[in-house]
């Protein structure tokens, strides 16, 4: 039987046919139509109702049913789901396009476009799909300046190149009254000005309504999150990295609120049935890891090899529920304290406590960093994140790779190194052991 | 051993910290970039890596650092900051902070200059805290009037180089621009004025040695920046702007070897230093000084890390009139993000233009000098000698 992504691969192996595909209301019906024979084959039906969710969005931007909005990675957009809007996230299209194979010629383009091989894999993706009109076209980017300095970059050329305003929101590094202030009055500004843009009526209640989903969002992923402490690992964390376009695209949305539930509800299910044996799924926990940024998309080996070897990712830092609970009567302080509060937009020491205190909670065996080439925010600490979580006694791995661009990457090397690593903590169970 | 504060951006607020009487150094890295190796990858920004190394091995300041400033422009100054805090800041008797910075341009952006005016309060409370010093308004207003006077005078430099590039070494500025962010303006200022003074009466003929003999309250130093300013070359060498990353000198030497002739740069160890006028803002800032020194570094023409592409490509298109430019130089670091991303942009819009421009990418070192020989050979011949007399 055809999965998912076998089935989009056929309909857009040619490249010339992407516009037409896409745009087309057919694709998302019979897309519908193979996620429903496919249900039984996904590992939690969470992710399977966020296929449905995902695929549903792409196919109101693409055929236009809805005023897009592009928004970066942690830029809150809940903004952009109070104004009905439909928001886009280039970065998770990057990543599926890498996941179904697409990733080198693309990334190609946004070489031949200007883009050095030294910028994120991500973003060089981005603009070859923009460059060669594959995406859908914003009414308005948005962009956070904190996180990530590529893609308010990015996001600006790409607003030259679309004719579309770039609305940026400044975040700055100190938290205080003052400086939470200034974040929430740009956030209003941008809330207008968005609704101005894209010819909607800015509507308070709606915000509001909005503001509360995401809530709804932040709990019930803190249920996961709390449900995940188990041992053996209720869930798989390589499937739990899946929910990132829930994190990036869907707070705000009452559909992320309901498939957090659901997959809270399902993991529920899952720990009071899973027995002393070790099983999660089908594999056996011999290792438990936490995991720091994400994973390569252009191919599963490295997340395969884990698992086979008896690898668990414990808990993942993406999937950290770091920020407190919003008020929807006071929208605009709400969302600029949550995106304020990213630990990894603090002085490392923070990024280091945080995750020493995952690595307890979660009671792992090792500390993997899977060093993204192009993310400087993230593996530019990464020498010090080690240092620091070696003298707490952790066993840290710096894995140097790319989320999208397999060229470079020797894969046997990376494997060789996961596979030191995952026998050094075989000989430190073994140690505890005698 | 002297200590001193160490900075890096050229959006830092010298004034502040001479209004605290506090010295400071402008860090810019060297060849050297080992001792940088512990903390931060290699694929991270070139020049924090290099003012990492100088600034833990002390290199170069003849001073030892007390601490350092560092504005958060970059993720790459943003992990400098959390190295020097790993790697010097454990006892609290190093001061670390990361200054923010607005991206958003300023110029009509009035919340982001009341959070930069904010930051900068914070700063000069933090800095008199740990170092004991007292703030002062009249201090800080002649902290400002004494650094407008050097940018001043760098800029008539910066003017002279225009007028008669071929007498100028392009390398030679940059050494005294670097060197304007590691001394006392009080005592550098009558030093640029004798300098400035004998260039002026030396004019546009290859008179030299009479400015030489001319300076008399400049004393040695003048005369050491003299001659490494000095250069003889040919006004039918192509002008050229140099705008991007810090280029490192022996660039600036190699392009004017091969007959080059710089006329301008938008760099922010060069001429961007120069750049902000804060004695007109004085006024519009009312009473509240740090208002007035935060529209005047955020109002003036943004660096590639602000998001203002638009009024960037405005302002070089701009200076290259100005400077009657034939073509543009465009130097990005390695793994500079902010530079990188724009230059897939200006790229597009010089082409459109009609400008031609050159990339170069170096790792802030003399690596690839010989490689960029050839392509700045090929790019000169390009360009040809200048259509019109200067």
């Amino acid at each position: 039987m055809m999965d998912v992504e076998g089935f989009m691969r056929h309909m857009l192996c040619d490249r010339q046919r992407w516009d037409r595909v896409l745009s087309s209301p057919l694709t998302y019906t019979l897309l519908g139509g193979v996620l429903r024979l496919t249900r039984g084959n996904w590992p939690l039906d969470a992710m399977y109702q966020m296929g449905v969710f995902a695929f549903n969005e792409t196919g109101r931007a693409y055929v236009g049913k809805a005023p897009v909005v592009w928004s970066s990675a942690f830029f809150p957009v809940e903004l952009a789901w109070g104004l009905g809007l439909c928001p886009f996230s280039p970065e998770v299209a990057a990543a599926y396009i890498a996941t179904l194979g697409f990733g080198e010629e693309t990334m190609s383009m946004g070489e031949q476009a200007g883009y050095s091989r030294d910028i994120c894999s991500f973003h060089r993706c981005i603009a070859g799909a923009a460059s060669a009109g594959n995406l859908p076209r914003p009414a308005a980017l948005l962009a956070s300046t904190h996180l990530c300095d590529g893609a308010p970059l990015l996001f600006q050329n790409l607003a030259a190149l679309y004719g579309a305003p770039l609305l940026a929101l400044d975040i700055p590094y100190n938290s205080s009254p003052e400086a939470v202030r200034y974040v929430a009055g740009q956030l209003e500004q941008l809330w207008l000005s968005l609704a101005d843009v894209t010819g909607q009526r800015p509507d308070r209640d709606k915000l509001a309504e909005a503001v509360r989903c995401s809530e709804r969002f932040r709990v019930q992923m803190q249920r996961v999150n709390e449900l995940r402490c188990r041992v053996p690992s209720p869930v798989s964390g390589n499937d739990m990295l899946g929910f990132v376009y829930l994190f990036f695209v869907g707070q705000g949305s009452r559909e992320a609120a309901e498939i957090a539930a659901g997959l809270a509800k399902e993991i529920e299910r899952r720990v009071a049935g899973l027995g002393r044996s070790g099983q999660t799924g089908t594999q056996t926990e011999k290792y438990r890891l936490l995991w720091m940024h994400l994973k390569p998309y252009y191919n599963n080996e490295l997340m395969k090899f884990v698992e086979q070897d008896g690898g668990v990712l414990a808990m993942e830092e993406f999937s950290h529920v770091y920020w407190t609970p919003l008020d929807p009567e006071q929208p605009f302080l709400s969302l600029a304290r949550k995106t304020m509060s990213h630990f990894a937009f603090k002085p490392v020491t923070e990024r280091i406590r945080v995750m020493a205190e995952l690595a307890r909670k979660y009671r792992v065996d090792g500390i993997v960093h899977f060093s993204h080439h192009g993310c400087r925010t993230a593996s530019g600490g990464a020498l010090m994140i080690k240092e620091a979580l070696r003298d707490e006694g952790w066993p840290v791995l710096v894995l140097e790779g790319d989320c999208i661009d397999g060229r470079n990457e020797a894969c046997g090397g990376m494997l060789t190194r996961m596979q030191a690593f995952l026998e050094i903590l075989q000989e430190r169970k073994l140690g505890c052991a005698l | 051993m002297e200590t001193v504060l160490g900075w890096v951006c050229a959006y830092t607020p010298e004034e502040v910290f001479a209004a605290l009487g506090i010295e400071s150094f402008r860090l810019c890295g060297g060849e050297n970039q080992a001792s940088a190796v512990q903390y931060l990858p290699v694929n991270l920004c070139p020049l924090a890596r290099a003012c990492l190394s100088e600034g833990l091995d002390n290199a170069g300041t003849g001073a030892s650092l007390s601490g350092v400033v560092l504005t958060a422009s970059c993720h790459a100054l943003v992990h400098l900051a959390n190295a020097f805090q790993h790697a010097r800041g454990g006892n609290g008797q190093f001061f670390v902070h990361l200054l923010d910075m607005p991206r958003t341009f300023g110029r009509e952006d009035d919340a982001a200059c009341r959070a930069f005016a904010a930051a900068l309060r914070d700063l000069a409370g933090r800095l008199g805290e740990f170092y004991g010093a007292a703030w002062s308004d009249e201090a800080f207003l002649t902290a400002i009037d004494k650094q407008q006077q050097v940018r001043l005078l760098l800029r008539e430099l910066y003017r002279m180089r225009r007028e008669r590039p071929e007498q100028f070494r392009a390398a030679g500025l940059l050494e005294l621009v670097r060197a304007a962010g590691r001394t006392r303006k009080e005592e550098l200022a009558p030093v640029l004025n004798s300098l400035v003074a004998s260039l002026q009466d030396a004019g546009s003929g290859d008179n030299w040695d009479s400015a030489q003999d001319g300076m008399q309250d400049g004393g040695p130093a003048a005369a050491v920046f003299l001659e490494h300013l000095r250069r003889q070359g040919s006004s039918l060498g192509p002008r050229l702007l140099v705008t991007g990353n810090s280029l490192p000198p022996a660039y600036f030497d190699l392009i004017e070897d091969l007959g080059g002739n710089v006329v301008g740069d938008d760099l922010c160890q060069s001429y961007r230093y120069c750049l902000p006028d804060t004695e007109q803002t004085l006024d519009g800032g009312g009473r509240d000084l740090f208002m007035t020194l935060a529209r005047s570094y955020l109002r003036r023409p943004a660096c590639p890390r602000m998001l203002a592409g638009a009024e960037r490509f405005a302002y070089l298109q701009a200076l290259i009139r100005e400077c009657q430019a034939q073509g543009v130089v465009y130097h990005a670091l390695k793994f500079c993000d902010a530079s990188i991303y724009e230059y897939a942009l200006l790229r597009n819009r010089f082409m459109e233009a009609g400008v031609p421009v050159l990339y170069l990418e170096t790792e802030y070192r003399d690596a690839g000098l010989e490689q960029a020989r050839t392509r700045i050979q090929a790019f000169l011949e390009v360009l040809g000698p200048p259509t019109e007399k200067y």
